[in-house]
């Protein structure tokens, strides 16, 4: 199967190092999302990830503005359990499809930041979230997949005759995210693909091997995607020297960002592994930078890599070498680092069809 | 005074005289049937909400985008999204459409069944409560500058915000049906269009006038909205012989599910009423399908020539009425049919009413 490569909509300028910029334009800016989502789909992006957060504008919208202003660039469309009855959200996502087939995928984030799951009106703790995102899970699937009314009696969740005629046929994939044992557990059970932030080579072994042992019992078999924030140049101290100014713009920033972006990662397994690799090291492996995830705190995909366009492609076929299948790559510019972006896809895809060690 | 005249797109072709309003997408007639709108000069097409059927928000996108000035009023249930959520849904929708072009119609759900597919199990009342908690928050996330909490009955919110408000300074309108006393206490608070169905004059009358007072004791102003469903033909026998052959269709098909067994709603109970009064109110306000097909929607037609429908919907406008939604049995067809024939009536004799 070939490397699935996931890039980022975004709805204005808005990353690490672009934050001014979004203090200017609107929040909502049409046409940088189309610019956004073609940059993708020219170099020869599968889908862009649409993310979630309880400020932000819409992700359904945005995702239906990236399917009608590309021809075949995908949308994971993030989504987190809890703020949309779950029958509604399967036939959402079932909407999306049926009006863009084949080119939807989901992905459930079970909420690391109370504060921001607070904004939206849960209040639930987090092993309560993660029950709820598992009976979400099956009550989605039973809309989708039932062929008669179906009942559900759940601690959440409770419905008597759902159903409906709207049905993906498994054209809507669930990726998931989540570290702890309790993202495990329900991960294990209902991904298809199980998303990670981008550890070190050997982290990254051990996760796939701990959600392989939690899917088996479920008779499923997940795919793994990472997430990375590649610096490549023509040459490797081109791009450190990139990385150091990223270093410094973030930095200048990092008062801005904590408000703008109003994460706290702390309490998240995910970024506590992630800080953990950055004070054990601030480069991993041959090439995966951690300054800017130790930082920022480390509230999201914040690890990088950093080389040769070569040397950056062939960190990313290390991941692929580990049973990684899809690669999620955001940049720090990401109108023009999509773009650039088309070099890695292209080097990667080559290097996986010759059969070379992949 | 502004006319505006809805009307309504499906994802199917499908009326009570046929097809079937439940099941897949077919997004090319959407596409059409929303070009047609367009081009018969309407200015904004309802997006109903079923339990079973497609989400309104991707069926509205894609109205938007395949027309370039027709609005929407997209038909949603408070109660199965969060209200923040909802907020920046329709915010964020306005701005990729241009700005302006996006409604938002409150329906608090008339029947129990379908409420609790999708996992409702609060009573009439309660519902109606809930809606009024819900749009009172959806103004407060559009008009809020600043982080806010909100503690209530059925939402509660810490530093509630959306970077993402409403693109034009005239907002994003809130629509609202209902007949009960407890629909009215909230429409009379929280809408800024009170929707009717279809009934004769004389109630429509009453009914806009008791809402108009209510509504003035908490100082507000509230628009009205009539729903109805014209059938008309080149003379009147002919309109009338056409109101025969759709009751023959229908009739044919009652017995299958019109989805509305469990019926709470008010507004339902009236037309029934009333249809068992008269099938014929007025001059040509026809209760024939409402009689047939029992509780639902929008089911009361106007039966006649272009002119003599046209001059039946002045009579709602002097009335008091400011924006008429019409549907046809014939969905699509009508449309293009009302765009030769009598939105060209309605304009004219609105510019004379003015």
């Amino acid at each position: 199967m070939s490397i699935e490569f996931i890039g980022i909509a975004a709805t204005q300028a808005h990353t690490e190092t672009e934050v001014e910029k979004a203090a200017d334009g609107p929040v909502v800016n049409a046409e940088y999302l189309r610019a956004l989502a073609k940059a993708h789909e020219d170099a020869g992006f599968d889908r862009v990830l649409v993310a979630h957060s309880s400020a932000s504008p819409d992700g359904f919208i945005v995702a239906d503005q990236v399917l009608t202003g590309t021809d075949r660039l995908g949308v994971l469309l993030a989504h987190r359990p809890g703020f949309v009855a779950p029958t509604l959200a399967a036939r959402k996502f079932a909407t999306l499809d049926a009006f863009h087939p084949g080119r939807v995928a989901l992905h459930v984030i079970t909420g690391g930041d109370d504060a921001d799951q607070a904004r939206d009106g849960d209040i639930s703790d987090k092993p309560t979230r993660y029950r709820r995102t598992d009976e979400f899970l099956d009550v989605l699937r039973l809309e989708w997949e039932s062929a008669r009314p179906f009942d559900y009696d759940g601690e959440f969740y409770q419905v008597r005759g759902g159903f409906t005629h709207l049905r993906p046929d498994g054209r809507v994939p669930v990726y998931f995210g989540g570290a702890s044992a309790d993202a495990v557990r329900v991960g294990g059970k209902h991904a298809d693909v199980y998303a990670f932030w981008g550890e070190p080579l050997a982290g990254i072994a051990e996760r796939i091997a701990e959600v392989r042992a939690a899917a088996a019992p479920y008779g499923r078999d997940p795919r793994f995607s990472v997430s990375l924030r590649p610096i490549p140049a023509a040459t490797e101290a081109e791009a450190w020297e990139r990385a150091r100014d990223i270093l410094r713009l973030t930095k200048e920033r990092v008062g801005e960002l904590k408000k703008v972006f109003n994460i706290d990662g702390s309490a998240q397994e995910g970024s506590r592994r992630l800080l953990d690799f950055a004070d054990q090291a601030e480069v991993h492996d041959k090439r995966l930078w951690t300054a800017i995830a130790k930082e920022t705190g480390a509230a999201g995909n914040s690890t990088a890599l950093v080389g040769s366009y070569e040397q950056v492609a062939e960190s990313l076929l290390d991941y692929v070498n580990l049973g990684v299948g899809t690669l999620l790559i955001r940049g720090f510019t990401p109108l023009a680092d999509a773009t650039d972006y088309g070099n890695l896809v292209r080097l990667v895809r080559e290097q996986t069809l010759t059969g070379a060690p992949a | 005074m502004t006319f505006e005249l809805l009307g309504m797109v499906g994802t199917r072709d499908a009326s009570e005289t046929h097809g079937d309003y439940f099941g897949t997408i077919d997004a090319d007639y959407l596409t059409r049937f929303a070009q047609a709108h367009e081009a018969a000069g309407f200015d904004r097409v309802l997006i109903g909400y079923g339990a079973t059927g497609p989400d309104g928000f991707a069926v509205a996108a894609h109205v938007l985008n395949a027309t370039t000035r027709l609005k929407v009023l997209i038909a949603h249930r408070p109660g199965f999204v969060a209200p923040t959520l909802v907020a920046r849904k329709l915010a964020t929708l306005d701005h990729l459409t241009g700005g302006g072009r996006v409604a938002i119609h409150h329906i608090t759900g008339g029947d129990e069944a379908d409420q609790k597919r999708d996992g409702d199990f609060a009573d009439h009342d309660r519902r109606y409560a809930r809606t009024a908690e819900f749009m009172s928050l959806l103004r407060r996330v559009w008009e809020s500058d600043r982080p806010f909490d909100h503690s209530g009955e059925f939402y509660q919110v810490e530093n509630a915000f959306s970077t993402v408000k409403p693109a034009t300074p005239e907002g994003i309108p809130l629509y609202f049906g209902g007949a009960s006393p407890a629909a009215i206490e909230v429409g009379i608070r929280h809408a800024d269009v009170y929707m009717l169905w279809g009934e004769p004059r004389q109630l429509i009358a009453e009914r806009i006038a008791a809402l108009r007072e209510a509504a003035a004791a908490h100082g507000r102003t509230l628009r009205f909205s009539l729903s109805v469903r014209p059938i008309i033909a080149d003379t009147e026998d002919a309109a009338w012989e056409r109101a025969e052959r759709i009751r023959a269709l229908t009739a044919a098909r009652t017995g299958e599910d019109h989805a509305f067994r469990m019926s709470t709603s008010v507004g339902s109970a009236r037309l029934q009423e009333q249809a068992a009064e008269s099938e014929r109110h007025d001059e040509r306000l026809w209760y024939g399908i409402t009689a047939l097909t029992g509780p639902g929607g929008n089911s009361t037609a106007l039966v006649g020539t272009a002119e003599q429908v046209a001059e039946a919907l002045d009579g709602y406008r002097r009335v008091g009425i400011d924006t008429i939604l019409i549907r046809g049995f014939d969905p699509l067809e009508d449309v293009v049919d009302w765009g030769r024939r009598l939105v060209p009536l309605l304009r004219a004799n609105d510019a004379a009413l003015v």
